[in-house]
């Protein structure tokens, strides 16, 4: 499965607050496809942000759905910290940024 | 670091935040109906009644169960004990009932002394839980500090009223104490309502608005500049030493810090658009300008009008939506997510009450102040009125957000910022 399809399915995770997705405001730092494993590294807008659980459960429930999937490893990290310069031309529009 | 471990009972910090709600539209509607109150001599039973529903009921309701939740949050730590939320609750409700009866009826002492014995109960088992969270905290900032200090605060404020109440029918410790009005005053709308906001504003304006980058050094001496500004009077009360002007201009300094710190905020907002309700969070501070001119010109009445109906209630109203739309979110729909549709934060709330809530209450506080200033009975009435409808609209609203149908059949809708 190429790393595309993974984040396609990332752009289906909302972030409840925002009202957009996690792959426009920047908070997918990796995507990694290993035979029918995957590994996603994100980070949140905030530290100690409240939506902290329930978006890692939002991003591995949505992977797991993916056909041929067996194993998700949501890591959220800190370093490097998210800053609003990692948000897609889109993101920055939906928050009408730019 | 697991933040899941944090979450709280829904209903823990939701029973404040609807009694709260409830709270307003009570002080509210009781306005409206005599908005001569307004007019009139500030300390009659009736107008204290008033004050102490404002106050007790919803402000320091909004806040101890707000900070339930926020101090986990903020503290990045899980919450001491969910079951000594529940009897703050009922300790704080009871006391705060004891007290607005004690006024209604006529300044009945033993009745005031009970209910504010109680509430200080309440405060006291609601301090402990905070300072016991505090305690196991993994992050220690500004924030957590100036929050910390709104809750010891906030028990100060109640133990100081229940003195006041007692030295009007105790002469001896009226001599003992002098006047701790301005006292109980001061840590109220300073230590406890200002502190509060100032701390969580920093937090959740930040995080609401994707504000980066913003020191905490204004909030750390803002916190100090109140800390000091109260030391100085409780010395000028308890030894009658001519400190006011000094505590004066210690809170005057921590008003101009906090202003610096929203202005800061606002404009690294990465979120242009300001949905209504934080735009009334933003607007509360500009409150804070004639709040210092009443104070220090007069009428001294008006003062206390636009710290606490228009910054107290403005910045309360304004965050009420937002953590009561959180918690209900992660309540109702919080396990559905990954599995089915669920609705944004913004989605919970109706669009025509926060639009009837923000028109009502911008245009009702200046005017409530004004009533002070123009001694007009039209004013009175007029403010007084639309300050009810915004407070019933608010109501209607947190009742909506905890039980309305929030039609998770519609389309995703715009961001919620829209």
């Amino acid at each position: 499965m190429p790393a595309s399809q993974v984040l396609e399915a990332l752009g289906d995770v909302i972030d409840p607050e925002l009202g957009v997705d996690l792959v426009n405001l920047g908070l997918v730092y990796s995507v990694a496809v290993i035979a029918r494993n995957i590994e996603a590294t994100i980070s949140l807008t905030t530290p100690g942000c409240p939506m902290h659980g329930t978006i890692e459960k939002d991003v591995l429930l949505t992977l797991e759905r993916l056909p041929g999937v067996e194993f998700v490893d949501v890591k959220i990290v800190w370093d490097p910290p998210w800053s609003p310069e990692m948000m897609t031309d889109e993101g920055r529009r939906r928050l009408h940024w730019i | 670091m697991n933040l899941r471990a944090n979450a709280v009972p829904f209903w823990v910090p939701a029973r404040f935040l609807l009694t709260g709600a409830a709270s307003l539209a009570a002080a509210a509607t009781a306005l409206a109906l005599d908005p001569e109150l307004l007019l009139g001599y500030y300390a009659t039973p009736a107008a204290l009644a008033v004050v102490h529903t404002l106050t007790l009921g919803f402000a320091s309701m909004v806040l101890v169960g707000a900070m339930h939740q926020l101090m986990p949050v903020v503290l990045v730590t899980q919450l001491h004990s969910a079951r000594l939320g529940t009897v703050t609750y009922w300790l704080l409700l009871a006391g705060s009932a004891g007290v607005v009866i004690g006024f209604a009826t006529g300044y009945r002492v033993w009745l005031l002394a009970t209910g504010g014995s109680l509430a200080v109960c309440g405060l006291l088992v609601f301090a402990y839980n905070v300072w016991r969270t505090s305690r196991s905290a993994t992050s220690r900032d500004a924030v957590g500090a100036a929050m910390l200090a709104a809750a010891m605060y906030l028990t100060a404020t109640a133990a100081a009223g229940v003195l006041v109440a007692l030295s009007r029918r105790i002469p001896a410790l009226a001599d003992a104490l002098g006047n701790p009005t301005l006292l109980h005053l001061g840590l109220g709308l300073f230590g406890t309502f200002f502190l509060a906001i100032a701390g969580a504003g920093h937090k959740l304006l930040g995080m609401f608005v994707l504000s980066h980058g913003v020191s905490q050094k204004r909030l750390r001496l803002l916190t100090g500049a109140v800390h000091v500004g109260l030391a100085l009077l409780a010395i000028q009360t308890f030894t009658g030493l001519p400190l006011l002007e000094f505590a004066g201009l210690a809170l005057i300094a921590a008003v101009i810090l906090f202003l610096l710190d929203v202005i800061a905020i606002v404009r690294k907002r990465v979120r242009r658009k300001l949905g209504l309700p934080l735009r009334l969070f933003v607007l509360a501070p500009v409150l804070l300008v004639p709040t210092a001119l009443f104070s220090a010109v007069g009428p001294a009445p008006a003062a206390v009008a636009a710290i606490l109906f228009g910054f107290v209630t403005l910045s309360i109203v304004g965050m009420y939506s937002k953590i009561l739309g959180f918690l209900t979110w992660q309540h109702r729909y919080g396990a559905l997510v990954g599995r089915a549709r669920v609705p944004l934060l913004g989605e919970l709330a109706l669009g025509w009450l926060d639009r009837c809530t923000f028109w009502c209450i911008t245009v009702s506080v200046p005017l409530v102040v004004a009533t002070r200033v123009v001694a007009s009975p039209l004013v009175a009435t007029i403010g007084a009125t639309l300050f009810a409808v915004a407070a019933w609209s608010q109501l209607v609203q947190a009742f909506w957000i905890v039980f309305g149908d929030h039609s998770l059949e519609a389309p995703a809708a715009e961001p919620a910022a829209a």
